[in-house]
């Protein structure tokens, strides 16, 4: 055994190594993927989980939170059915026309999944059995340790991927349906999944990718997930993310986003719930002209903590960026934003920014934001805002002054804070269904 | 019936109205004019329920109904409407969202349906357009962006939507210019019935030769020193308010 495992400790930290060698020779792949599972877990001996005092975890000691790790679901999951599925989504994400991909319990259901609408115009199959003889375009993303190095939580999603979705969109292919990867987990006892997506999209192809966690679950899940994205020239893509869990499951999510020139990546990330909650988005700008977006709505309550970090890279010149976040609070929820742009010497005209603002709801919530500046380059637009406070009373004696009772006129406000964020949204009917969302958590919050 | 009798207020423990007494009847309008610092806005908040406008003596009955009792959105389904001097802003919230938000649950409180669609868009179009408010104006986010005057053709339209019992118009010709001035005053005068009273706050003659007042107040240092007819609201434009501010002193 590798000497450097001695440093992990915690019970959490054991388990994960355990859970590793027990289960390892089922986890699907080449000997090639193999070999980058066994180098994953030693980066994860070496580093163990990311406690406080390592800084991008200073407000989410992951240390401390992981009591425990979880094995993969054993033997064959319940048998979903496609009512099950739409079902579980709620009518307002089961209506949206797209290509359905289920995955249960960290397992693509074929029988569930449209995974053949792409014909010629590229691949697309599940992670499980693309790692069995990965192409070279799928295993260069999975390898690239350059973004996100020493990251524990990548690293054991690369250790224990079961399953996902590989993509790769021809050049010139624009997919005009949405693509929605949907994650569902019907256990009923603690689970830990990890799943794992690539996605490349190659010159000039477009597509609209939804990745949603509405699972019915209330298991305590532990559920470690990461998406590599790719952009080649000229591509375009919208990443959303819908994610509304049990108070009990914990979410780990690494985005990795390489833009080339002239891309454009337009994302948004909803959280309205999920006990423990880690949303970590690595975007790299390589590529000259251009243009990212990053945005969300967090909304946490009873003691809900979500984490939101960013690393911007601006490694190109002449890209634009642009990040919005809205963190709603209750009861005792936690909310977290790191945001940090680096705006690399050669990255001459960059146009960076980013803003956040937390709307507290309740004298126990807590918002920690920390925006961050790291420019070498000497001509750019770089800028940064974060603000928290309360509902504002004078508007909120606006709205009852006119007849609008004190609980629909707070929700109006608050659907007005998150709104400015969703209003980002180019398709009009995720836009609709994030809203429906944000409804929901108010209707079920504060009546 | 409006009545208002020994009412105390204080605002962050200070004293700011101090044993007013007022009474307008069904189908009068009421001009309360005042120096600056008088209690005029302060009458205003409180007649609307604001918080932290303590009410430490007297009463404010409409129609006989405590006020006092209830909470501001209550006071709205009870026919109270406050135009407010300085309308807020609300980015995020579409005016026509809010106003039918608002139609919707003052009809309810009162016990009628809500309007349709169809015809909800109609009532605000038709109102919209007596009070030259464009239609673009009702797709932006409630006041944002807009100049003074517009804000304050806002609030007559929202008036004329819920169509209240009690009006109080606080200082609605403060930053208006004539024209502005001529358009909402005569919104407001279409609104004047036999039914309705209404509370015309102000600092300046002006608004009051197009709201002509059949009566006049004079406030200062937080109580009425002197009532009179429209003539009154003349008098103080010639003189000012210097004798009343003397005479609080």
């Amino acid at each position: 055994m590798d000497a450097a495992v001695n440093t992990l400790t915690s019970k959490a930290e054991l388990a994960f190594a355990e859970t590793f060698d027990r289960v390892k020779a089922e986890l699907p792949g080449a000997d090639s993927v193999h070999e980058l599972r066994n180098d994953a877990m030693r980066g994860f001996a070496r580093t163990g989980l990311p406690n406080r005092r390592v800084e991008e975890w200073k407000y989410t000691d992951l240390y401390a939170r992981l009591d425990d790790a979880f094995a993969p679901p054993a033997g064959e999951g319940p048998k979903l059915t496609r009512d099950d599925v739409l079902q579980a989504l709620g009518s307002e994400l089961a209506a949206l026309d797209c290509h359905l991909i289920v995955l249960v319990d960290g397992q693509v259901a074929i029988g569930l999944s449209e995974m053949n609408f792409l014909g010629e115009q590229g691949e697309l199959s599940s992670m499980a059995s693309a790692l069995a003889a990965p192409p070279t375009w799928l295993e260069e993303r999975l390898a690239d340790g350059e973004m996100a190095p020493q990251n524990a939580v990548l690293c054991l999603n690369t250790a224990m991927m079961s399953d996902g979705v590989a993509l790769r969109v021809a050049a010139d292919v624009s997919i005009e349906k949405p693509i929605h990867i949907v994650h569902l987990h019907t256990a009923t006892t603690p689970v830990g999944i990890a799943t794992r997506h690539v996605i490349a999209l190659e010159a000039r192809a477009r597509a609209s990718v939804l990745e949603s966690h509405v699972g019915p679950s209330s298991a305590a899940v532990q559920h470690n997930v990461a998406s590599d994205v790719s952009l080649a020239e000229g591509a375009a893509m919208h990443h959303l993310k819908i994610q509304q869990e049990s108070d009990s499951a914990t979410h780990l999510s690494t985005w990795r986003v390489a833009l080339a020139a002239s891309t454009n990546y337009d994302a948004f990330q909803f959280v309205g719930g999920t006990g423990l909650t880690r949303n970590e988005i690595h975007l790299s700008f390589n590529g000259e002209h251009a243009r990212g977006g990053v945005n969300g709505v967090f909304m946490g309550a009873s003691e809900q903590h979500i984490d939101t970090t960013l690393f911007v890279d601006h490694a190109a010149a002449n890209c634009v960026n642009r990040m919005v976040f809205k963190g709603v609070l209750d009861d005792a929820a936690r909310g977290v934003f790191q945001g940090k742009i680096m705006v690399r010497q050669q990255a001459q005209k960059t146009d960076s920014n980013e803003m956040v603002q937390g709307l507290l709801l309740s004298e126990r919530a807590e918002f920690d934001s920390k925006p961050e500046l790291e420019i070498f380059a000497d001509d750019v637009l770089c800028g940064h805002g974060s603000t928290s406070g309360q509902i504002d009373e004078d508007l909120l004696f606006y709205l009852r002054a006119r007849g609008i009772g004190e609980l629909e006129a707070r929700s109006l406000l608050i659907q007005a804070f998150a709104g400015e964020a969703l209003e980002l949204i180019e398709n009009e009917t995720i836009r609709e269904a994030l809203g429906e969302a944000v409804r929901g958590w108010l209707a079920h919050r504060i009546g | 019936m409006l009545k208002i009798e020994n009412l105390h207020v204080e605002v962050d423990g200070k004293e700011i109205l101090d044993g007013l007494d007022i009474e307008v009847p069904k189908g009068e309008v009421h001009a309360i004019m005042g120096p600056n610092g008088s209690g005029k806005s302060t009458l205003a908040y409180v007649l609307a329920g604001k918080d932290d406008y303590v009410v430490t003596k007297g009463s404010i009955t409409w129609n006989g109904e405590d006020l006092l009792e209830l909470s501001p959105d209550e006071r709205a389904a009870a026919g109270v409407f406050l135009a407010f001097q300085y309308p807020v802003e609300i980015p995020g919230v579409a005016t026509m969202t809010f106003l039918r938000t608002a139609l919707n649950a003052v009809r309810k409180a009162r016990g009628e349906d809500e309007l349709t669609t169809p015809d909800f868009m109609r009532v605000v179009r038709e109102k919209a357009e007596a009070l030259k408010i464009e239609s673009d104006m009702l797709k932006r986010p409630l006041n944002v962006g807009f100049s003074g005057g517009e804000k304050k053709r806002q609030e007559v339209l929202q008036m004329a939507l819920l169509e209240p019992s009690l009006c109080v118009l606080d200082e609605t010709d403060s930053g208006l210019d004539i024209d502005a001035v001529r358009i909402v005053s005569e919104g407001v005068n279409a609104l004047r019935s036999p039914e309705r009273a209404m509370l015309v706050i102000t600092h300046y003659q002006r608004l009051l030769t197009y709201i002509v007042p059949d009566r006049v107040h004079v406030l200062s240092a937080g109580k009425i020193v002197r009532s009179g007819d429209k003539e009154l609201a003349l008098e103080l434009e010639k003189s000012g308010y210097a004798e009343y501010e003397e005479a609080a002193a």
